[in-house]
């Protein structure tokens, strides 16, 4: 059982319990990502995999080795890009990705076939200071960075927060490419919507994993009900909603409100006409299937 | 009644046209989405509004004050929010609302009125003396969006605001959002979330400098044929040719 394979793992700071009891088996090959909000762990859990700190308690191994007891070795075979920008700053775009071989013994020439789709994406500011490079930019090189070596194991820490939805769907294209070349890729985001990017995930939040499998299964675990509910006056109508006798919860998604229903007693006709009754025009009220963010909602009532 | 107006706003560095000769009008209460890829120019046009850039040529007057000639005034009668930076950690929860409220130039009677009617409505009466480094992210963001308004102004500035919240807190901040449109401020917001530009009464989408389309979602979710403002982002900034 190569991968990563991570048992009990806990860790505390001072009166903050960062992971509590964390287990996740991630295959070889396997596209896997952390889905959760800052806060939940996803950090604490890259730093210990990538043995910059070490666990209170449990264990856990990438490739086969242990993060206590191999970390010499564990280092030399993962490729790890932290969430906050960590390039050299007054090195340039070229200086940093040779420095980054160089470290690890090798030449930006004998992997260049591993980062040429992203690289020539920057090629042009290959002279710029790294500190001068806009974000999506530091992202691309950084990433190059953390391939350089040709890791077994690619940890990405957060590597789409604040990226523009076009720029981001174009660096999920890239880690899909990079997943077909046999790279194991953790992978973590606030972003709920790129669940569905990857094979299977965990949904984390406050140090727990709480939900581990395919994001297919994960949406069909859903139990209640749901309904997309429109009107003409949103605002009130999330108010109005939540008051109804058969809501269990209701929250705002995009164009319309999502509403989970208590049991299955409740129907449609029932809300239309309470919905009549409040004065409210142009409703409109279908039953839909549950995205990733609506279980994490429901997931998140739970702890 | 319009709280921002721009004609033919211009920001150009060297050679470079970062915003290029953007036009329109923010009315009052509105909740207006500014959206584009990284690069598109929304910072430097941000910046501007909020009197913190000259521009290069064209016109805006945001708050009624004309941003070449009375930044001091429009830093006084607008609120800014980001992600980035907000409020002082290190300061405990009542310290962060009396120093932004004296900043803003808040009476003490005021000052302490208000202090109390913040604290009450984030139902945070508890970590009044709690130092705000260790308040869970989103109660940060939602005293940081409060503190922001706490001089009531005409408008508030609000870049990227909900990035890394938890999916609850986000949309509890929306609520603050309406809350404060209710009241008739502006909130001028921008966003990777593509369902939060969904909640604004209007968005417009910059492209290359340009403010390439302006509407409400709902007729820009016509006119580009898509199902969502994912869709529309995503036909629209694709076809942006500068890079980064």
């Amino acid at each position: 059982m190569l991968g990563v394979q991570i048992a009990h793992i806990t860790k505390t700071y001072r009166d903050i319990q960062a992971l509590h009891d964390v287990s996740l088996s991630i295959g070889e090959g396997e596209l896997f990502g952390l889905i959760g909000p800052d806060g939940a762990g996803k950090t604490t859990l890259f730093r210990i995999l990538t043995t910059l700190i070490l666990p209170d308690g449990g264990s856990a191994s990438v490739c086969g080795l242990d993060v206590v007891k191999d970390w010499k070795e564990i280092r030399k075979r993962v490729g790890y890009m932290p969430g906050r920008f960590s390039l050299y700053q007054y090195l340039s775009v070229e200086e940093n990705l040779t420095f980054f071989a160089t470290v690890f013994h090798t030449t930006v020439k004998e992997n260049y076939d591993l980062i040429r789709d992203i690289y020539v994406q920057i090629e042009t500011f290959k002279k710029r200071r790294a500190g001068k490079l806009s974000g999506g930019m530091k992202q691309k090189l950084a990433l190059c960075c953390a391939l350089i070596h040709r890791p077994d194991v690619l940890f990405l820490d957060e590597p789409t927060t604040g990226v523009d939805p076009v720029s981001r769907v174009e660096f999920w294209n890239i880690l899909d490419r990079l997943k077909k070349q046999g790279i194991t890729i953790l992978v973590s985001t606030p972003y709920m919507d790129e669940a569905s990017r990857c094979d299977r995930i965990s949904l984390m939040r406050s140090g727990k994993c709480l939900s581990i499998d395919t994001p297919d299964n994960i949406r069909k675990s859903f139990k209640k009900p749901l309904l997309a509910v429109q009107a003409d006056n949103m605002y009130t109508l999330l108010r109005d909603v939540r008051k109804w006798t058969g809501t269990y919860s209701c929250y705002a998604f995009g164009d319309s409100h999502h509403l989970t229903l208590k049991d299955d007693t409740s129907n449609t006709g029932m809300l239309k006409s309470y919905l009549e009754g409040k004065g409210y025009h142009k409703i409109l009220i279908k039953a839909i299937e549950p995205s990733v963010e609506d279980c994490f909602m429901e997931l998140g009532d739970n702890v | 009644m319009y709280v921002i107006e721009t004609d033919r706003l211009t920001k150009q560095f060297g050679n470079f046209t970062a915003v290029d000769q953007i036009s329109f009008k923010v009315s009052s209460g509105e909740i207006f989405g500014f959206l584009g890829a990284n690069g598109a120019g929304k910072t430097t046009a941000m910046r501007m509004l909020c009197g913190l850039s000259i521009p290069t040529s064209g016109k805006a007057i945001v708050a009624g004050f004309d941003v070449y000639k009375e930044s001091e005034q429009i830093k006084k009668h607008i609120g800014y929010m980001s992600q980035k930076f907000s409020l002082y950690g290190d300061l405990k929860v009542w310290e962060n609302i009396r120093l932004f409220g004296g900043i803003y130039g808040l009476s003490r009677k005021r000052l302490a009125d208000k202090t109390d009617e913040l604290l009450h409505t984030l139902d945070l009466e508890k970590e009044r003396n709690t130092l705000v480094h260790s308040l869970p992210l989103g109660w940060k963001q939602k005293l940081a969006f409060s503190v922001a308004i706490i001089h009531d102004p005409k408008i508030v500035f609000l870049d990227e605001p909900t990035g890394g919240v938890d999916p609850v807190t986000r949309r509890q901040f929306w609520e603050l959002i309406y809350e404060a449109s209710a009241r008739d401020i502006t909130v001028f917001v921008t966003t990777h979330y593509m369902d939060e530009a969904e909640y604004c009464n209007r968005v417009s989408i910059m492209v290359d400098g340009r403010v390439e389309a302006l509407d409400t979602p709902s007729v820009l979710k016509t006119t580009y044929h898509a199902d969502n403002m994912n869709g529309v982002f995503q036909s629209l900034a694709r076809k942006a040719i500068r890079g980064e």
